[in-house]
């Protein structure tokens, strides 16, 4: 796989400003290099926060007698859980760039 | 997602397991509810019907709870000419309610509804200990 140190860094930084701008769920990036993995977290980004809503809804419903408390604690955990998921893979993304751009060369 | 999908059949689970509490609530409320009109029919106990349904869905089965069914067995009578519910012979009819019936239900609900609820902790904390493999 070549991946060379312009490339990362772009990568790096459409990855930076995909976690900035993610509680509004940004999907846009000026990254040429890097696009799928973009595309990847732009994705997660969006259907994390998109469960994370519906979390909010089903709360909100429960709030005014709407919804079982099952429900909420279902969606809660769901939205949870893809967070947990997303986060972790970016971090994990973000880590093996800053690697990269460490190498001496 | 199996774990995913243990999470969803676990709370199907205490939903049934909560529309059976209320049933059961329903029951021991209206433990002493007579007719409002004299020799009428007083309030009669309802039986929870809870049924394993196949969802396509999920691919798993899941819990669903009924209309409740009414009990048929007799009321029980009292001797009471005084009371506004009294048939022409002085007999009330009381609900086929037995509160030691009840209490044992309810109890059964409650742990049925635990189970459930340390099956849906348990899915999670499996799903979040592999999430956290991501993060080492």
């Amino acid at each position: 796989m070549a991946i060379t140190p312009s490339a990362a860094a772009a990568a790096y930084q459409a990855v930076a400003k995909m976690g900035a701008d993610s509680a509004t769920a940004g999907a846009s990036t000026g990254a040429t290099t890097g696009a799928d993995f973009s595309n990847f977290l732009s994705q997660a980004m969006t259907d994390a926060v998109s469960t994370m809503k519906s979390g909010e809804q089903v709360a909100a419903q429960q709030a005014t007698g709407k919804a079982d408390i099952v429900n909420v604690v279902t969606a809660v955990n769901n939205a949870e859980l893809t967070l947990d998921t997303v986060v972790a893979i970016r971090d994990k993304v973000i880590s093996a760039y800053q690697s990269i751009m460490q190498m001496p060369i | 997602m199996d774990l995913g999908t243990s999470m969803l059949v676990a709370a199907s689970g205490m939903r049934a397991q909560s529309s059976r509490m209320r049933t059961i609530a329903e029951n021991i409320a209206n433990a002493n509810s007579v007719s409002p009109v004299p020799g009428g029919d007083p309030y009669r106990r309802k039986i929870a019907t809870i049924s394993a349904n196949f969802d396509n869905e999920l691919n798993a089965s899941v819990v669903e709870s009924g209309t409740p069914a009414p009990d048929m067995t007799a009321f029980r009578t009292q001797y009471d000419p005084g009371n506004p519910s009294a048939d022409k012979q002085g007999y009330v009819k009381l609900p086929n309610v037995n509160a030691l019936v009840e209490i044992m239900d309810m109890r059964e609900a409650q742990s049925s509804y635990e189970a459930n609820v340390n099956a849906l902790d348990a899915s999670k904390t499996m799903l979040s200990r592999t999430i956290e493999l991501l993060t080492k």
